[in-house]
């Protein structure tokens, strides 16, 4: 059934959406074929002007910033470094000297805190980067080729879905993350690009990082590929991918170089949002021992051992805890903020 | 007399980051107990907008009547501005004195409900009906709007209608309390040809019968032409023409009536009769041009268009007996009327 | 309906078929044994009891063995470190503590976050809406194992409301009943209220007003059924949720549930009891998403049955 039946005396009217509920919602001027030519470029000025209007995103995009550039400068330029002990004072509560107090060994909370910060925001991102290059390359291809592809690719992330992959993560990062591994093998190789001895223990702990990177980024791409999915199905069918197509442009180059850059802006929203959920997975690993090791730390870590003696030295839990909770708290409001301002159609409000 | 309606000046704006929406911008019509009056207009025209404000469901924020009135005569008694009433009062006369029914019968039923539940709440709201009673009716309702079997359709889901009869319950759901006015928007344009005709032949059945005045929103001048008696044209939140059905259809003064007449094809056209498309596009509700908006796309465009919106032309008189005295100047109930300053040049003419 | 159910329940086991392989082969192609330990453990002892547990056999055959023992019997093989205990022992113990743990959280997940989404829904861009949803985020952004330590800080060990640990009377069950709820009724209010959103919007809430009913029969009548929807279909997932945040609750409050026994037989390398917990995961998970599936069809006339 035709939602508006062809019209006899309207032949030029275009068809807006005049139901009432939506907000605006008669602008006849702005739809329309001279539309689609201005989409491009408006569509990101629009969205950064309706994303500059949320206060609330813009201050967590600002204190995001502020984070991260405190842990990438601070662990730098302190007297106290992260690993330096002091085994005679013990733990001690916060005070000028020591921001966030020190633990057990002595060791400055707030640079433990901060170096951890970059653990747990390199786990992020590079979690996030593995799932994200593995969910759009997944989503598009699917998309694109359609069929029985299609069906066959899907069906493979509907089974995944319904697999308690943390769990997996878990069984994995346990047993796999040591010496006797082919993981560890790519590792010292890699690593022997910048490292005179890659089979130094003391690079072990770094190991099981980037373990959990792999892990973490393998098993977050589904719902990644499924939003590509979409959007690729959705352009696939209109004008500039025909014409593309028609003057002889290759499948790949079709789908990464017209079809993805077109589908970016939930991209881009969800990817802001995967970001918090792997650091919470890492989080959630380091805190169950599975994680990030001794000497190194991250969040999830610090407040695994601050736990230990939460009666006594409760600092040692809230602080790296809250540093954690805001900066999740943040990439979550900024996520909602750009997908407000990315996607007016799926906006919360 | 007074009229079973009348909108007055009605100014339904909404307010919008992209700014001001002028939908309906100063809209006047009036419509009588048994009467059809038709209201046509492009998608975006505010004809929807201003029978809406009637109902006072035009969502706020960001809509808002900013001006003007909409009196309604319940009963032959004294006319309540329904710009003023409470939402008290406006619960207690949707659905029993002015009804609805919406252009989508697809989607304007609750998918989750059976028929019965959303036919019988109704009764119980406004007659104080319960259980069998109320089930009686309802049926009773569905069997007079030509629901065939009614009594086992009545507790079905809508999904498991056609859209046809979809429409014929939703029809049956805004006459069920025998509604004084019925607010039409749209009510066949999601439906297929054969059935748009049905749709149409019971909506005048029921003028005919039970006397309801009948406010007929569309953009299809063929629906208008078949069912209404008096017809307002709309044109970027104004009407610019206004009258009689027949004398809209043989005499449009607008250029816009005009060009919406000549861009109907008719079975009976000779084939030198070329459709005529409106050039251009309506403009947008938030950058309205000044003066007549429909300035930039007329042919005739006069220096005159560009400073103010036309006055009030009366073309012909209607009934002089139903004049309406208390307005300046007195406009007859059945008078043609047109807001253009072509007239204006022809009077100049004329005289 | 009852053919449904046993259709969709069905198609659980070439999944659960899949998930058991998985892990069943996973922990055994890990490198070290559960006997591996600092301590030397003289050759023959070792070989005694990699013959006790036939970690010698090809895996194949142990593969084998123990999907037939599970299939006809129910026996998930005796644990590697609980001595003279078997895995189904093990879980029979364990899961109804969790069970128990979870099903609450739920329940007090969805009287929590259900009423402040629609509230948010139906009270649009004011403040209520505002604090609403600024708390949901709060609820999404703290983990668990931030959450908790907070509570037992301030109800038990400033405040000596509730006891801090253990699992022994309904005052041991508040804290960690909130902390596993929290987060999740803090997805279910932001799910309820966009679900509860799109419905307002939609054309027959429209036809409601129209007809002259109250905006609170309009929501609970009209609205809720509708709107309610997202929720459901996340208890499945949120189920899931709560039972991963279960390893970290467990831990916190010391509760013998299976979430803290899966994390110890990782850590020990107890392969039978990691591969079984696991495997009672795997089901669990697809069981609470069919029941989601056959809920969803009792709320939406829509959905055909036979499909």
């Amino acid at each position: 059934m035709s939602e508006e039946a062809p019209t006899p005396g309207i032949a030029e009217a275009p068809v807006p959406d005049t139901r009432p509920g939506h907000p605006a919602p008669e602008q006849p001027s702005v739809h329309g074929e001279h539309h689609e030519a201005e989409k491009g470029s408006s569509l990101w000025v629009d969205a950064w002007k309706r994303l500059r209007k949320n206060r609330v995103a813009v201050g967590s995009g600002v204190i995001l910033v502020f984070l991260v550039a405190l842990c990438l400068i601070h662990p730098e330029v302190t007297a106290y470094p992260y690993d330096k002990t002091a085994l005679e004072t013990g733990a001690t509560p916060p005070s000028w000297a020591h921001w966030f107090g020190t633990d057990d060994y002595g060791r400055d909370l707030f640079s433990r805190v901060t170096f951890g910060g970059r653990v747990s925001l390199a786990v992020g991102v590079l979690a996030t980067f593995i799932s994200f290059s593995i969910g759009v390359s997944y989503g598009a291809i699917a998309g694109y080729f359609g069929g029985r592809l299609d069906a066959l690719m899907m069906r493979v992330v509907d089974v995944l879905y319904t697999l308690p992959l943390l769990v997996f993560v878990i069984l994995l990062t346990a047993f796999f993350a040591n010496k006797d591994t082919i993981f560890y093998d790519w590792f010292v190789a890699l690593l022997g690009l910048f490292a005179d001895n890659p089979k130094d223990p003391e690079y072990l702990p770094l190991f099981k990082i980037f373990f959990v990177f792999g892990a973490l980024g393998t098993m977050s791409w589904l719902t990644m590929s499924r939003i590509v999915r979409g959007q690729v199905i959705a352009l696939r069918g209109q004008l500039f991918v025909e014409a593309a197509r028609s003057v002889g442009v290759s499948d790949l180059r079709l789908i990464f170089r017209h079809l993805i850059p077109n589908a970016l802006g939930p991209i881009i929203v969800y990817t802001t949002l995967t970001i918090p959920e792997v650091m919470l997975t890492e989080a959630f690993l380091s805190f169950l021992g599975l994680g990030t090791e001794e000497p190194l730390s991250s969040w999830g870590q610090l407040v695994s051992n601050g736990v230990e003696s939460l009666d006594l030295n409760p600092w040692l839990t809230v602080f790296p805890g809250l540093m954690l909770a805001v900066t999740l708290f943040c990439f979550n409001f900024l996520g909602d903020g750009l997908r407000d301002a990315l996607d007016p159609r799926i906006r919360k409000d | 007399m007074t009229h079973l309606l009348e909108v007055k000046g009605l100014k339904t704006h909404f307010f919008t980051e992209e700014g001001v929406v002028r939908a309906v911008d100063g809209v006047s019509y009036h419509v009588s107990r048994g009467e059809v009056l038709g209201i046509v207009g492009e998608s975006g025209s505010g004809k929807s907008v201003s029978s809406l404000s009637t109902m006072r469901l035009i969502p706020e924020p960001p809509g808002r009547i900013v001006a003007g009135e909409i009196l309604f005569s319940s009963k032959g008694g004294p006319p309540k501005d329904l710009v003023r009433a409470s939402e008290r009062e406006m619960q207690s006369i949707r659905g029993d004195r002015i009804a609805m029914i919406f252009q989508d019968p697809m989607t304007s039923l609750n998918p989750y409900l059976r028929i019965s539940r959303q036919l019988t709440e109704v009764l119980e709201l406004h007659k104080n009906m319960k259980g069998s009673e109320a089930r009686a009716r309802g049926i009773e309702m569905l069997t007079s709007v030509g629901i065939p079997d009614p009594s086992r359709r009545f507790d079905d889901y809508p999904h498991q209608l056609s859209g046809g009869m979809r429409q014929r319950v939703m029809i049956a759901m805004a006459l069920l309390c025998d509604p004084e006015l019925l607010i039409a928007d749209e009510p066949t344009t999601a439906l297929d040809v054969t059935i748009q005709a049905q749709i149409l032949e019971l909506i005048a059945e029921r003028r005919d019968l039970s006397k309801v005045g009948v406010v007929l929103i569309t953009h299809d001048l063929g629906v208008v032409a078949r069912l209404a008696d008096r017809v307002a044209v709309m044109y970027a939140g104004r009407i610019v023409e206004q009258g009689p059905a027949q004398r809209i259809f043989e005499d449009p003064r607008h250029p816009y009536t005009v060009g919406l007449a000549r861009s109907i094809p008719r079975l009976d056209d000779d084939r030198s009769r070329r459709l005529v498309p409106i050039q251009g596009m309506p403009p947008s509700l938030s950058k309205l041009p000044s003066g007549c908006p429909f300035r930039p796309r007329c042919k005739n465009a006069l220096p005159a268009c560009a400073e103010s919106f036309p006055a009030e032309r009366v073309v012909a008189r209607g009934d002089e007996t139903r004049a309406d005295a208390s307005r300046d100047p007195a406009i007859g109930v059945g008078d043609h009327v047109v807001f253009c300053h072509e007239e204006d040049k022809d009077k100049v003419q004329a005289s | 309906m009852l053919a449904f159910i046993v259709r969709r329940l069905l198609t659980i086991i070439p999944t659960l078929f899949l998930v058991a392989t998985f892990v069943f082969v996973l922990v055994r192609l890990a490198p070290g044994g559960p006997f591996d330990t600092e301590r030397e453990v003289p050759a023959e002892v070792k070989a005694a009891l990699d013959a006790k547990f036939r970690l010698s056999d090809p895996i194949s055959v142990q593969y084998k063995d123990w999907l037939v023992g599970a299939v006809t019997t129910g026996s998930l093989g005796p644990s590697m470190k609980y001595h003279n205990r078997t895995v189904e022992e093990l879980i029979g113990m364990t899961l109804p503590v969790s069970m128990e743990l979870g099903l609450w959280a739920m329940l007090v997940a969805v009287a929590i976050g259900a009423p402040l989404g629609v509230l948010g829904a139906v009270r649009q861009n004011t403040w209520k809406d505002s604090v609403a949803m600024a708390a949901a985020m709060l609820g999404i952004s703290v983990p668990r194992f931030v959450l908790a330590p907070l509570l037992v800080l301030v109800f038990a060990l400033k405040l000596y409301w509730l006891p801090v640990a253990r699992w022994e009377s309904w005052r041991h069950l508040v804290l960690p009943v909130i902390c596993a709820a929290l987060p999740m009724a803090a997805y279910i209010a932001r799910l309820a209220r966009a679900g509860m959103l799109e419905v307002i919007r939609s054309d027959f809430v429209r036809t409601a007003r129209a007809k002259g009913l109250s905006e609170r029969v309009i929501i609970t009548r009209h609205a809720l059924k509708g709107g309610m929807l997202p929720v459901v279909s996340f208890l499945g997932p949120g189920f899931a949720g709560l039972l991963v945040g279960s390893l970290v609750v467990e831990k916190i409050f010391d509760i013998p549930g299976m979430g803290r026994y899966l994390v110890e037989s990782v850590l020990n390398k107890d392969y039978n009891l990691t591969a079984g917990i696991a495997l009672v995961y795997g089901g669990l998970l697809m069981v609470s998403n069919a029941a989601v599936d056959v809920a969803y069809k009792f709320l939406d006339p829509r959905v055909e049955l036979d499909r």
